[in-house]
Parts: structure tokens; C-alpha cells; sequence
């Protein structure tokens, strides 16, 4: 038998009538505590009682709309604790009234949160990119290369021959292309984007002429396009998409509540994760090119200088390492000489 | 004179305009009984079951953290509550992540099936608004009794979808109005109970509003900008001149364009802040219920100072903060608003049971981080 005190909302009215709640192992019963009179009685298992959450009232929702509201946490928590009611949300709530509990909650999300950065979203992204058809990204490829060529390239002032030994170039890079992927070349005159050269998913490299005069031999010139080709080869593209995709799911569980102010600092740490990812892919770039130097006999010295020289003819201004898309030319250089014998 | 019978109100002697005679008003102050330590713990225990559930606990963390604004505030001694059942808004959050996966794909069959869903959007909008306002004041319940939106979707229609149309044709000078449309739209039809609202704001007030806010902002940003320009001039064509020739037009872009952004968000700030303190109190204090009434006391200058402290407090905490900014928040606009009336609040009735509103308007607008009405 448990007593409590409680307000009834019979959910007509706003008004509040004070009664004594009395639980008899069936039924829930009210006395109206200023006439004695009986107000209601229910079925127990006909009522639900509200979970606790901090130090608010107890509510009880009763049959027929009505409601109770109670202060007297302690007959509450009783009658839930012999009824066995809401146990895990009682277990959640117990969790929150403890600070310790609550500070082992946190660095369970610090713990997930870069777990899930360094290893969980890369792994879902890469291998549902591997299962995804190759010909997926060919629109996405067309209408980039439109808006490249519309905006940042213009018409290439290589000779014919010049260009036509750079595709051949890429055939011995390349090899076959495989399903959706065709290996194509185009020379390109940059124009605010000056020694370039970027790769499409379906397999359209582009070099600018600029860079093309920055090489000294076209071992320098295989190098790069071994790079651009390992892009495509390794699906950077729908991988880095699909991880952004990931970032922005981890966001939006971890900010659930999401106020002017996070949106605002939500974005900063995304961008630095997906630029995070961006560089990886660059390594991941620069060290299949240089196997496929050293596979062909030969070291990575000539990709190494040209990345020397690019990075001169930039002029040192980059932007931080942190923030930046590439990682910085001399990482770069050191990596690639690690890769040799 | 005034009395206090010890009860959560004060009782006010007030001579009614018009009526001749003198009114008992009973004014009761809302009051927020949460706290920063409280809020923090729930936050950090939910987000980690979130995280640990991989997202799928989300709609209960969200349903749980709003309850416990709602339940720690108090109007007359008596909470409110959140009675939105987490199951409905999983549901919605599933369909609308669902969506967005689907578009995010198709947009690289097909970049144009992109622009079709954000017209589909556009078009699907201010429905999903009339259902979130729905579904969340259906859920809003004081002592038993819920609150009920009489918006009609066609009057929605009129004031998200047409409306707003009518802004690039007056190059702007509509804003104030379509802001007084919506706020309009939003109290005059939000009610509790059997009680419909009554609005009477007027849209020269929003006027006046927008014209000290864009005053404020001006001052705010241009006359620093003056004084500190002719200082910073001096230091930047500095760093310029050190850096290689070719550099030195994009860094001075770079730099031009960091300034231009800084200054644009602290005048979106400042002028938001005004907009928001100035719109609400006129609203509140024009919008009565039967017999009661509102009075709200929030000012721009203490909620500026609230919101960029808190932000300034969440960055240099990495998030720590943020159930704390939060909470403070909370109160002051929860704490500057006082219910007024000459009748018992008990005296509402609950009028005509409503239909069950489906989530996933509510659910969409949350995802997307909508401030719609307050």
C-alpha cells in the first residue's frame, strides 16, 4: 500500500484539485483532500507514470485524459520501484543525477567522436564508395569539367605532338580503365589556377600548360599523372563525399539541440575534418605514384622536384596546414623519399 | 496599492481603460527552476547514448532535453510539459535523413534532379511548418490542458510561400512586413485550450523596429570601422609589403574578404538581437488570451551581451559550455515574460479534443534548424 500527495488535472479544467493518491497493489485511487470524497479509481496497469528527469514534479498520466502531478518523489520512485516500471529510463536518470556518471558520459563522446573520425567514417565511406557502380559519378564529372572549362581553363598553346606524348603518357599510366572509367587527357591553358593538374572520377585528367613548362622531363610529368590517375583508381572522390556525408550525420547526433550557436561552431570543426580526409587522400595519391615510379625501375626523385619547384612558383603562401586541402610540399617530399629502398 | 496573499501571485489593483472601475489583476512571474550542473548532465548522458546508439537514440535525447526546459519552467508555481511521443519524431527523422541521403546521391546521377528537390522543398515548406507548429503546440501542455495552433495551411501558404515573393520586388522593403506577417500568423492563432488568441499588433511598430536595428548596427560596426581602420590600414600594408609581389593581390583579397565576413556576422548579430528582443516583447504585450495578458520585459542590450558572451564562452570551451549558455539563455527570456489576468489561470477549459498531429513536419524543421514564430 503506498500513499502519496498529489495535484489531479482531470484535463477539462486547468484547475488543480489536491488529492491523496493511494495504490493498493491494483488500483490507484483519489481522495480529494479537502472533502474526503473519492475523485477517481483506475486500473494501475491502465496508468502510466512519466520517467523522473531531474528534480521536476512527477507526473502520471490515468485513464480517460487525466493527470497527476506529485512532489512526493519519494512515494513516487516507491510505487515505480515496486511496480518495476521504467526501469531503464530510472537506470538513464540516475546516470544524469550523478556527476561522476555524467563526466564518464563525456569522455565516452570524446572517445566516439574521434574514433568515429579516424576510423569508423572512413571505413563505412570507403567500402560502400567500393560497392558503389562506377558510372555513378560520370554526371558529376561532365558538368565539373563544363564548369572548369567555363570559368578556370582556356584553350591549351601546347603543339599537337607535344600533347599527343602526354596522352600516350597516361595510356602506359593507366593502363585499362575498367567499368565507367575511361582514361582521357586534356591540355588546358590555366588561367587563374596557373601549374595545375586534377583528376575526375570518370577518369578525365587535366594539365595546364603552365605546369607542363614547369616540368624538365617527362619523368616528372608521369609522376603526376600516376597521381591523378591514383585518384580515380582509389575512388578519392566518392569516398571523400560519402566520409562528408558521415561528418555531417556525426554532427547532427552529436549537436541534436542544434541553437544559434553551435550551427554557428558546428562548421569549423567540420571543415577541419573533411580537409583532414582531403589530405589523406593526397598521400594516399602521392604514394601510388611513387611505387609506380619505383615499379618502373626508376626513384622518385623527378615527382619530388616538380612538387620542389610547385611549391616555389607558389610563393610559400599556403594556408595553414591544418585548414589546407594538400598537405604541405615538404611533408610531401619526405614522404615520398621514405618510400624508397 | 498591492497586495501579496502569499500565494505565487501578486495581486495588482488596476483601473481597466474605459470600464471606470478598478480590476483585481493577478500577475504571475514565469519562473525557470533549472540549473547549468542539471542541464549539463542530462546533455552529456544523452549525447552519449546518442553516439553509442549510433544516432538511433536521437529522437529520445532531443524529446528528453526539451522536457527538461519545459518541466523547470514554471508559471504560478506549475510546470510545463512536452508530451511528444519519441517513437513519432524517429519516425520523421528517419524520412527526412532518408530524403537527404536520396538527394545528396541523385544529384550526382543527375545535378538537375538537385534543383527539383530544392523546388519540391520550397513547395513543401510551409507545410511542414503549419504541421510542426501543430504537432508542437499539440504537445505543449500546462496543468492538463494543451495549447492549440489555429493556423489553416492556406493562410500558411499565403504568408512563407507568396509573400515572401513580394520581397525582391520592393528590393527589400517588404521584410519588416513579411516579419510581422509571420509573427502575426504565430500569435494570433496560438491558443490554449478552448481559448482563441487575439492579436493586435501593429506592423509600423516592425517598421520602427527594423529601423533602429539597422541604426544600431550601423553605428555598431561603421564607427569602429573608422576608428580602427586608419590603425589597422597601417599594420596590414605591413604584413603586405613582406610578402613576394605575387602574392600580395591575393592576400590583400584574402584579408579584405576575413574583414568583410567578421564585420557581416557582428551586424547580423546585433541587428537579430534587437529585432528578436523588440518583435517579441511587442507581440507578447499584444496578444492577450480571454482574459489574460502578457507583459515582457526583455531588453537588446542584456540579451546581446547574454549571446555573444555564450558564444564567445562555447568556442573557448570546445562545446563544454554550451549546456550552460543554454540554460542562461533560457532564463532570461523565460524569466522576463509575466502572465497577467483578472481571472483564475485555472479557469481554462480544454475545449474540443484535437486530432493527433503527425511528426514529421516537427521533426523536419528540427532537423533543419528552423526558428519558426518565437
Amino acid at each position: 500500500m503506498i500513499r502519496f500527495r498529489a495535484d489531479w488535472f482531470d484535463g477539462r479544467s486547468a484547475r488543480a484539485c489536491p488529492v491523496e493518491v493511494v495504490w493498493d497493489g491494483a488500483l490507484l485511487r483519489g481522495e480529494d483532500l479537502k472533502e474526503g470524497r473519492e475523485l477517481f479509481r483506475h486500473p494501475f496497469a491502465a496508468c502510466r507514470i512519466e520517467p523522473p528527469l531531474g528534480t521536476a514534479a512527477r507526473l502520471l498520466h490515468l485513464p480517460g485524459g487525466s493527470c497527476l502531478e506529485s512532489r512526493d518523489f519519494r512515494g513516487v520512485a516507491e510505487l515505480e520501484r515496486l511496480t518495476r516500471r521504467n526501469v531503464s529510463w530510472r537506470g538513464v536518470h540516475r546516470a544524469e543525477s550523478s556527476f561522476v556518471l555524467a563526466l564518464g558520459a563525456l569522455g565516452i563522446i570524446v572517445l566516439a567522436t574521434w574514433l568515429g573520425i579516424a576510423f569508423g567514417i572512413p571505413f563505412l565511406a570507403d567500402r560502400t564508395a567500393e560497392r558503389l557502380p562506377p558510372g555513378l559519378l560520370s554526371g558529376v564529372s561532365r558538368q565539373t569539367f563544363a564548369a572548369m572549362e567555363e570559368h578556370y581553363l582556356a584553350a591549351s598553346q601546347l603543339e599537337p605532338e607535344r600533347r599527343a606524348v602526354l596522352e600516350g603518357l597516361l595510356r602506359k599510366v593507366a593502363g585499362d580503365g575498367g567499368e565507367g572509367v575511361s582514361f582521357r587527357l586534356a591540355c588546358r591553358r590555366g588561367k587563374q589556377i596557373g601549374a595545375n593538374a586534377f583528376a575526375l572520377p570518370d577518369g578525365q585528367i587535366v594539365i595546364t600548360d603552365q605546369l607542363v613548362a614547369l616540368a624538365e622531363s617527362d619523368d616528372e610529368l608521369e609522376g603526376v599523372l600516376a597521381h591523378e590517375v591514383a585518384h580515380v583508381k582509389h575512388r578519392h572522390a566518392a569516398r571523400g563525399l560519402l566520409r562528408s556525408v558521415g561528418v555531417y550525420l556525426l554532427a547532427s547526433a552529436l549537436l541534436g539541440d542544434a541553437a544559434s550557436i553551435q550551427t554557428a561552431f558546428a562548421s569549423f570543426p567540420m571543415i577541419l575534418v573533411e580537409t583532414g580526409y582531403s589530405r589523406e587522400f593526397e598521400f594516399e595519391a602521392d604514394r601510388e605514384a611513387g611505387r609506380y615510379l619505383l615499379a618502373s625501375g626508376r626513384d622518385t626523385a623527378p615527382f619530388r622536384r616538380l612538387l620542389e619547384r610547385l611549391e616555389q612558383s607558389h610563393g610559400g603562401l599556403a594556408p595553414p596546414a591544418f585548414i589546407a586541402t594538400h598537405p604541405p610540399g615538404p611533408e610531401r617530399i619526405k614522404a615520398l623519399m621514405a618510400l624508397e629502398p | 496599492m498591492s497586495h501579496n496573499d502569499g500565494a505565487s501571485g501578486n495581486y495588482i489593483l488596476k483601473g481597466a481603460p474605459g470600464s471606470g472601475e478598478p480590476r483585481l489583476l493577478r500577475s504571475s512571474k514565469v519562473e525557470f527552476k533549472g540549473t547549468a550542473g542539471e542541464y549539463f548532465r542530462i546533455w552529456a548522458v544523452n549525447t552519449c547514448l546518442t553516439i553509442v546508439t549510433c544516432g538511433l537514440y536521437l529522437a529520445w535525447a532531443k524529446v528528453r532535453k526539451r522536457r527538461y526546459f519545459y518541466s523547470a519552467t514554471l508559471l504560478d508555481g506549475r510546470p510545463f510539459s512536452y508530451t511528444a511521443d519519441p517513437k513519432a519524431i524517429f519516425k520523421g527523422y528517419l524520412i527526412i535523413t532518408v530524403c537527404l541521403i536520396l538527394i545528396n546521391v541523385t544529384n550526382f546521377v543527375h545535378p538537375l534532379l538537385n534543383t527539383a528537390a530544392s523546388l519540391l522543398f520550397g513547395v513543401l515548406f510551409p507545410f511542414l511548418i503549419h504541421k510542426s507548429l501543430r504537432f508542437r503546440a499539440r504537445h505543449t501542455v500546462y496543468c492538463n490542458i494543451p495549447f492549440r495552433f489555429h493556423g489553416e495551411l492556406s493562410e500558411c501558404y499565403r504568408v512563407f510561400f507568396f509573400a515572401p515573393m513580394l520581397i525582391p520586388i520592393t528590393l527589400g522593403l517588404f521584410i519588416p512586413y513579411w516579419d510581422f506577417l509571420r509573427k502575426r500568423y504565430f500569435y494570433g492563432k496560438m491558443g490554449y485550450g478552448s481559448q482563441h488568441p487575439d492579436f493586435c499588433g501593429k506592423a509600423g511598430a516592425f517598421y520602427l523596429y527594423y529601423l533602429l536595428g539597422v541604426a544600431v548596427a550601423a553605428v555598431v560596426v561603421v564607427v569602429p570601422v573608422f576608428f580602427f581602420y586608419p590603425l589597422f590600414s597601417g599594420y596590414f600594408t605591413e604584413i603586405l609589403m613582406n610578402l613576394p609581389e605575387k602574392q600580395r593581390r591575393a592576400a590583400a583579397v584574402g584579408l579584405t574578404f576575413m574583414g568583410t565576413m567578421l564585420v557581416g556576422f557582428i551586424v547580423v548579430t546585433v541587428l537579430n538581437v534587437i529585432l528578436y528582443a523588440k518583435t517579441t516583447v511587442h507581440c507578447l504585450e499584444h496578444t492577450s488570451l480571454g482574459r489574460v495578458q502578457f507583459i515582457c520585459e526583455l531588453r537588446a542590450p542584456k540579451l546581446l551581451w547574454i549571446q555573444i558572451s555564450n558564444l564567445v564562452a562555447v568556442l573557448l570551451s570546445v562545446g563544454l559550455l554550451a549546456p550552460w549558455a543554454q540554460v542562461r539563455k533560457h532564463r532570461y527570456v523565460a524569466e522576463s515574460i509575466t502572465v497577467v489576468s483578472d481571472a483564475s489561470l485555472s479557469e481554462f477549459t480544454a475545449g474540443l479534443k484535437q486530432q493527433e498531429v503527425g511528426a514529421v513536419g516537427d521533426a523536419a524543421t528540427d532537423f533543419f534548424d528552423m526558428e519558426i514564430g518565437l
